[in-house]
């Protein structure tokens, strides 16, 4: 699997029309927009099992 | 709470519901720039009152607002509110509303850590700027909490900072939150503890098998509100109505122009007649000639070119055309004048407080110079007691404040003597009371007529037989010695 990631930052209180149309409520928030199954969570990432989890990347390079 | 709270009580700018009897509750209206809770039970109309809070700001009085809704989407909720007259949508284009769409997400969403709620805040905030608003409403807030099933440490403090910085900005805020049932812990959550200034319930109760609406202002910080519930009921084009509780104005004056009660001699005996915004009840048993007093006062109304009105609970129209002809009355050619109106509702149609404002409405549209309700004792049927007594003093007040003279009938439940429960709600509400009562005198059974009470006036305390024939009701001689008139047949009064 070649992993192709785009990474954007955007500061949802400099730019609050964007986290309108979002539908944002909660800051930080990882949106992680995969077509076929996006996902949202919301917290500062802290447990990264628990996100690599639920993101389903397997945690296992190096 | 803080004496610097009290003293501020008087500066406290109010902004109006546009609830008229909530707005007296509450001593003009939601303090400015402060946050209100309305908890309720599902379906108990928070959603309602809280839209009606904003629509109300745009169509009377000018204000824009932001609706933060956590559960339903704005395209639902413009749909739901249509019924009740509100173009929540003409206004969003207008630019005189808008939403913050916070309903759930379709997606999948996890929890991972801490987090903040600025993303909303900071949402919210740009939506009142864009828009210029100066009301808020959040509904609901146990939805929020749902949605982020985490930690609820986490959302205290975030919902504290929200209104905190929304008080900040000078709007007036007002959140909904979920109860669990109608008597018990305030709010899910309890949330009220720490985001609200000021908390308002709305119940939804099932009382003896029909639903009784209230809303109860519990607590308003800084300032004095009317306590108890008042009933109110949801209108099709108009929403919540709440029904004005009479006990906060008792101050009408009281008027010494006197009025016919159609018969002169019922006249004469109340001292030139019935004052002309009192309110007098009849009452007797069954078949005693109540309708006929009603018919006679309606009639004698109408021949001093005045306008009357009948609202009739027991009989049909039809019934009651066919009674007053049978007395000498032509009810039909006096509504073809325009100088009466005659309603006949089934009291089992609507609960009391909508009946209540039928009433006024009605009035207000046809006018009329006296009013007749026959009877009371059918409407008391359908109430459970605390609902009646409430009726009967938003009526009575209604009544003397338009100024009007009223008449109310009550069924007494024996055929002799005795008191029914009406008389003992209506009695130390009504101006005077007319009891018709069956006598027997030796083998014969008579009817007699007494002026029970005549507030402000003298009036005969004899007791006087009267007979009913085709020209109406003829009163005759006092009785000379008669039974009690109140207790059971067999005590004799002198």
């Amino acid at each position: 699997m070649k992993p192709d990631w785009k990474i954007e930052v955007i500061d949802v209180l400099l730019k609050p029309e964007l986290a309108e149309k979002a539908g944002i409520l909660a800051t930080p928030t990882l949106s992680y927009d995969l077509p076929a199954r996006p996902r949202r969570i919301i917290g500062d990432l802290s447990d990264t099992r628990r996100v690599l989890a639920f993101l389903g990347i397997e945690p296992n390079e190096r | 709470m803080t004496l610097q709270d009290t003293d501020t009580s008087e500066i406290l700018e109010r902004v109006q519901t546009g609830v008229k009897a909530f707005d007296d509750l509450v001593m003009g209206g939601l303090p400015r720039a402060r946050t209100t809770i309305v908890g309720g039970t599902p379906g108990s109309g928070k959603t309602v009152f809280a839209t009606q809070f904003l629509a109300h700001g745009i169509t009377m009085y000018g204000e824009t607002g932001v609706l933060v809704t956590f559960e339903e989407p704005p395209h639902d909720i413009e749909a739901n509110m249509r019924g009740f007259g509100w173009d929540l949508a003409g206004w969003r284009r207008q630019a005189k509303l808008a939403f913050v769409d916070a309903s759930p997400p379709a997606n999948e969403e996890m929890v991972i850590g801490d987090f903040d709620l600025s993303a909303l805040m900071s949402r919210i905030l740009h939506s009142v700027k864009t828009i210029n608003a100066r009301r808020v409403v959040l509904d609901s807030l146990t939805q929020l909490f749902d949605h982020f099933i985490g930690d609820p440490k986490i959302l205290r403090r975030e919902l504290f900072h929200i209104s905190n910085a929304l008080k900040k900005a000078g709007l007036t805020v007002l959140m909904t939150a979920e109860r669990n049932s109608e008597y018990g812990e305030i709010t899910r959550h309890r949330l009220e503890e720490f985001v609200a200034d000021n908390v308002v319930i709305l119940r939804n109760v099932l009382q003896r098998e029909k639903r009784r609406r209230t809303i109860e202002v519990l607590k308003m910080r800084g300032s004095h509100h009317a306590e108890g519930e008042a009933p109110f009921t949801l209108l099709a084009n108009q929403g919540v109505v709440a029904v004005p509780l009479s006990s906060l104005r008792l101050e009408q004056q009281s008027s010494t122009v006197r009025v016919t009660s159609g018969n002169r001699a019922i006249d004469d005996m109340c001292g030139g007649g019935f004052f002309r915004d009192s309110v007098t009840l009849v009452s007797g048993a069954t078949g005693t000639g109540k309708t006929l007093l009603v018919t006679n006062f309606l009639a004698g109304g109408v021949a001093a070119g005045e306008k009357a009105i009948l609202f009739g609970y027991e009989e049909s129209r039809g019934q009651l055309f066919r009674n007053a002809s049978g007395w000498g009355v032509d009810f039909a050619r006096m509504e073809e004048e325009g100088k009466l109106r005659v309603v006949c509702l089934y009291p089992e149609a609507q609960g009391l407080p909508d009946h209540l404002l039928t009433i006024q409405a009605l009035v207000d549209e046809f006018q009329p110079n006296r009013i007749a309700i026959d009877s009371l004792s059918a409407l008391e049927r359908i109430a459970p007691e605390t609902g009646f007594r409430e009726f009967l003093i938003s009526l009575t007040s209604f009544i003397k404040k338009r100024e009007i003279a009223g008449l109310c009938t009550a069924t007494s439940k024996s055929l002799i003597g005795g008191q029914s429960a009406s008389e003992q709600h209506i009695s130390t509400l009504t101006d005077s009371i007319i009891l018709l009562r069956y006598i027997q005198e030796e083998d014969t059974m008579h009817r007699g007529l007494m002026v029970l009470k005549m507030r402000g006036s003298e009036h005969a305390k004899e007791i006087r037989r009267f007979t009913i024939d085709d020209a109406g009701m003829h009163l005759g001689e006092p009785f000379k010695k008669v039974p009690n008139v109140f207790g059971s047949d067999g005590e004799y009064s002198r």
